[in-house]
């Protein structure tokens, strides 16, 4: 007989049948730790067998889908073919990021904004383009006049796109000239309506020659260290719209080069690529941070700003926290997510109090970058608006008589207030046409609405104030705005404060801790690293979130990211 | 379930072939049949009732029939045995068609157009189909006893390997290995191998190249869209430069073959590894020097049956007139094209073949005979290449267009830096689809697939194979997934 009885033959088989069943193996027990693929996926759930799914293909499709996200080993596996693909071909398979000149990757928007043909992805034409920005430009300008008479600044800023700064990096491309851009189209009509406006694409083109650096990581889509000029700008612009001194920006001299290493914060393109190693670039691409240091004087204000934009924000928080340029600070990313205060508490925008954040603040900063500009304000002039002018009362008569005069009341409400959202000129005459609206919420006229939003600007300014309510939100169980409201009444009515409580380093901690616990639900991969855990100990998942968090605290306190008040 | 969908990769196979080796010999017959059914019933719930019937009805009919001593009753059941295998497949493949001109011809005369509910097509039941008639016909003709057991005769019809889209294997053929046959570890090594080949072929290349294709032409089922995007493939057509048009069609030439000869390698592999020797389906059909050789190289399986079972009893070369012979030679590539798909494009396709084929008996041959080896292949290549803008545009208007576009000229510049995945993988297609031009490609092709490894040849191979199975599987999760074209037909 051929073969037989030899060896080698079986043990090849053998390990053949260990190779196929390896894939099932790793998917089920994982005994071997992979690296998580970076991007969103999707949650793909295994579907229910059920003769309907079955026999329409419905399950099949759904479980071919299942395992292609979760078969063992897949993360290297797509890591390695990936790198395969990007060796030989430069080529990947994200969404929207194109490889241009020299592995510069860019952010498949911007491409398109710079190329001229992003306007197509949001508008049919030129005219509903021109339309749509026209009427973004004319609300802002209200909101920015309202907001002026009660003594609160709006200004704009554009961040730079690195595709109009490093045009030359970029993917060669046709250009199409009979669209609209929108950064063009904005910037032209703030000047026309005096907007004050901060365009960074601008101001980075003129720093381009002169810097010694390059101002965009070539592996990532946001500002690397350039944020920090951009932001020492952004603070003089602010101070000379308000004729004040704002804190500025002191440098050192030690420069240290920072590019392209694996915990560069700035290469956030580059990890979505999911590559088994970090692109070689040419070292000539290095970029450079400094030491700096926010400076406020005697002379000088901290203000309190709520910005709304975009992850560009995000950059400037990361090289330069938040209290150390601004007494307070909110941030509404897109519009959708509300970070409130210096301690980052989260919340949905449409959730919180918006009236009260936009007159508390001494600036409200709107910012967007040119590819994003095609989504209009994301909704912040239009809902800025009706929070002025309208008010909820009126907003909700109106939409119930909308309701019964068109559907008879049995319309669909969600809907109908979407569209009441997306084009408050078309359903409130009153603050419709060119003129600026003299209608306002019925709220801004109470008695008390003033002196309430002057003692929370108060508490505000005065960042141990903000730090001891706080540090008692968990005790007490309230969001900062109810606790904000409630240090207002016992102002007014002369209770003890809040800010006179003693806090203790315990009563801190765990706060530090309620909010690490939150991070960590928030992060897939941690959060399923502690479930597993848990699973592992025998132990409840609270338990185990519990201890992550405690020594994540553990670990900040210890390096001195975080200070303890003092007990004494 | 499709051979290269995570599924079959990453669950069924595995757990097959682990039972199957595990399972005593006797009952491992059983075992496949029962994974044949779980494979189809996966992909087509909604057609297994028809073909267990069908086979079931078939396996009696023809059992009857070979019992029967009057030719007149014998000839019948054969006739009501084929006529089963052949009106489902009519059915099924040719009602939507037939329905679709008549109400068209309905519609010249202003007539009301028939109601007709659109059929879905079994998968695989042009394979199944085929390989019932060649049972029937083989036992008819005494080249074979039926089988005895009707679990034996289903798994023929039934055996996964080549249930979707064949190699179509003759009863004849394969009798023998179905109730005897062994499988050595060399054996399951080696069918691993070609299986990977196989894998490799489509995942690596024909999608690859397939992507692009469907960016230029569309999807390639135009059954699927609506009017609006048809429309839209139709403007794409009338304004395509020169250049992608030739690309397209060159990359659509490639994509077909290592689609359709992957398959079949992952066919003859899996059948290797339970010690089946399905007959071999591609022997390297683009260094074809004439039409003729290229049909006996392209699709062997079904060249062989065309032959068999449709050329030769419609009296084949041995008739009386030149006429008659042409006209067999034509009839049969027509049917042949017909069969590809039931619609209007894959019958001239299968027209011009026929005509090509005709031709090449009158005087094509000899011309490229004087034309000499290497320009009769590109010749031969460009008139498959031609041929092939009717089979893949499903709309003869659009084929004819874009066929204007190959040729008007108008060529746009090259760049191969906007696409060098396309490009490299279209370089290497092609190279491994003229390699056996050199003698040298004949012998390595021999070594790979044709003779029993030694030792060191199987560690090798063994290594590539897995290497190339792990870059298959991570081709196929980080691109999509993409069905095999021969499905559909």
């Amino acid at each position: 007989m051929r073969n037989r009885g030899y060896i080698l033959y079986p043990l090849l088989f053998g390990l053949l049948m260990v190779f196929l069943f390896s894939f099932m193996i790793q998917e089920h027990f994982r005994p071997f730790e992979t690296k998580a693929l970076n991007g969103y996926f999707g949650k793909v759930k295994m579907p229910p067998l059920k003769w309907e799914f079955y026999q329409n293909g419905y399950f099949q499709k759904a479980t071919e889908k299942y395992v292609s996200r979760n078969f063992g080993f897949r993360e290297p596996i797509i890591r390695l073919y990936n790198q395969y693909c990007w060796d030989f071909y430069r080529k990947e398979y994200v969404s929207y990021t194109f490889v241009g000149k020299e592995n510069w990757l860019f952010y498949g928007h911007n491409v398109n904004d710079y190329y001229g043909t992003e306007m197509y992805e949001w508008f049919a034409d030129k005219e509903e383009a021109s339309r749509t920005f026209d009427k973004e430009v004319r609300l802002l300008d209200k909101v920015r006049h309202i907001l002026q008479q009660y003594d609160v600044t709006l200004l704009t800023m554009i961040a730079p796109s690195k595709s109009s700064i490093y045009p030359e990096y970029l993917p060669r491309r046709d250009f199409d000239t009979t669209t609209v851009n929108a950064r063009s189209y904005y910037l032209k009509r703030f000047a026309e309506n005096g907007m004050p406006c901060l365009d960074m694409t601008n101001y980075f083109l003129q720093m381009k020659d002169t810097c010694s650096f390059y101002l965009f990581p070539p592996t990532g889509d946001h500002w690397n260290f350039s944020t920090v000029y951009a932001a020492d700008s952004l603070f003089h612009f602010m101070g000379a719209l308000r004729d004040i001194q704002l804190p500025h920006i002191e440098y050192g001299n030690e420069w240290r080069t920072t590019c392209c290493t694996g915990d560069d914060k700035n290469i956030d393109l580059e990890p979505d690529l999911n590559l088994m190693r970090l692109i070689r670039y040419n070292p000539k691409f290095n970029y450079k941070e400094r030491d700096f240091e926010v400076v406020c004087d005697t002379d000088c204000t901290k203000p309190i700003a709520l910005f709304v934009g975009n992850s560009f924000i995000f950059r400037i928080i990361n090289y330069i926290p938040p209290r150390q340029a601004f007494s307070h600070f909110d941030f509404w990313y897109y519009n959708r997510i509300a970070y409130q205060g210096v301690e980052e508490l989260m919340d949905s925008v449409t959730k919180i109090d918006r009236l009260s954040v936009l007159l508390d603040a001494d600036y409200i900063i709107w910012s967007s970058s040119a590819s994003q500009m095609y989504r209009a304000t994301e909704g912040f002039a239009e809902a800025a608006i009706i929070d002025l002018c309208i008010g909820e009362e009126r907003f909700e008569a109106r939409l119930k008589e909308l309701n019964d005069s068109l559907y008879h009341g049995k319309g669909d409400l969600k809907n109908l207030k979407t569209m009441m959202q997306k084009d408050p000129e078309a359903y409130f005459p009153e603050i419709a046409g060119d003129g600026i609206p003299t209608v306002r919420n019925p709220l801004l006229l109470a008695d008390d609405f003033w002196t309430r939003r002057d003692i929370r600007r108060q508490i505000k300014r005065d960042p141990k104030w903000m730090l001891n309510i706080t540090a008692q939100l968990p005790a007490l169980g309230l969001k900062l705005q109810e606790a904000l409201n409630l240090e207002t009444d016992n102002c007014l009515n002369g209770r003890q404060l809040m800010r006179d409580k003693k806090i203790g380093s315990a009563e801190f901690k765990e706060m530090l801790v309620m909010k690490m616990i939150q991070t960590i639900q928030k992060d897939p991969n941690w959060y399923n690293l502690v479930k597993k855990e848990a699973e592992q100990k025998g132990i409840s998942i609270e338990e185990r979130l519990r201890d992550h968090a405690l020594y994540a605290v553990n670990t900040q306190i210890a390096k001195g990211e975080v200070k303890l008040p003092d007990d004494e | 379930m499709v051979f290269s969908s995570n599924v079959f990769l990453l669950y069924f196979m595995p757990v097959f072939f682990l039972v199957y080796f595990i399972l005593p010999k006797k009952i491992r017959n059983y075992f496949l049949l029962l994974a044949s059914l779980v494979f189809y019933a996966y992909g087509a719930p909604e057609f297994i009732i028809h073909l267990i019937v069908s086979v079931i009805a078939n396996f009696y009919l023809v059992r009857w029939m070979n019992k029967v001593e009057k030719p007149g009753l014998k000839k019948l059941l054969c006739g009501i045995s084929i006529a089963i295998s052949i009106g489902l497949l009519f059915y099924f493949k040719y009602g939507n068609f037939t329905m679709q001109n008549i109400n068209a011809v309905r519609g010249w005369f202003h007539a009301e157009p028939l109601q007709w509910v659109k059929i879905l097509l079994p998968i695989g039941i042009s394979f199944f189909s085929f390989q019932s008639v060649t049972y029937t016909l083989d036992t008819y003709r005494k080249v074979n006893e039926p089988m005895k057991r009707l679990s034996d005769y289903m798994l023929y019809i039934v055996m996964f390997p080549q249930l979707i889209a064949g190699p179509i294997v003759r009863y004849c053929d394969i009798a023998d290995q179905i109730r005897n046959r062994e499988s050595l570890y060399t054996d399951r090594l080696q069918g691993f191998y070609r299986f990977v080949i196989g894998l490799a072929k489509k995942v690596l290349i024909a999608d690859v190249i397939g992507f692009q294709v469907d960016q230029v032409l569309g999807p390639s089922n135009y059954d699927v869209l609506t009017s609006a995007q048809l429309a839209d493939i139709a403007n794409k057509i009338a304004t395509i430069d020169s250049t992608t048009a030739w690309i397209a069609i060159f990359a659509f030439t490639f994509q077909i073959y290592f689609d359709f000869a992957g398959y079949s390698d992952m066919a003859i592999g899996l059948g290797r590894m339970m010690g089946f020797k399905f007959p071999e389906n591609f022997d390297n059909p683009y260094v074809s020097t004439t039409i003729s050789e290229f049909w006996r190289r392209w699709h062997q399986t079904f060249s062989v049956f065309i032959k068999n079972y449709l050329y030769f009893p419609l009296g084949g070369s041995r008739v009386k007139t030149e006429g008659r012979k042409y006209f067999n030679l034509w009839f049969c590539f027509l049917i042949s094209g017909l069969w590809h798909g039931a619609a209007w494009n894959f019958v001239v396709y299968g027209a011009l073949q026929g005509i090509f084929i005709c031709a090449d008996k009158l005087f094509l041959k000899k011309f490229n005979e004087r034309l000499g080896k290497f320009p009769s292949v590109f010749f031969t290549f460009l008139i498959i290449v031609l041929t092939r803008c009717f089979f893949r545009i499903e709309r003869i208007d659009l084929s004819w267009l874009f066929i204007k576009r190959l040729f008007a000229f108008d060529f746009a510049p090259f760049h191969f830096s906007e696409n060098p995945h396309l490009y490299v993988t279209m370089l290497v297609a092609a190279f491994f689809s003229f390699f056996t031009l050199s003698k040298f490609g004949i012998k390595v092709q021999d070594k790979v697939y044709f003779t029993e490894y030694n030792k060191r040849q199987h560690i090798i191979a063994f290594v590539v194979s897995i290497v190339a199975f792990v870059f298959c599987l991570g081709a196929l999760n980080a691109s999509g997934f993409s069905p095999f074209i021969y499905f559909r037909f």
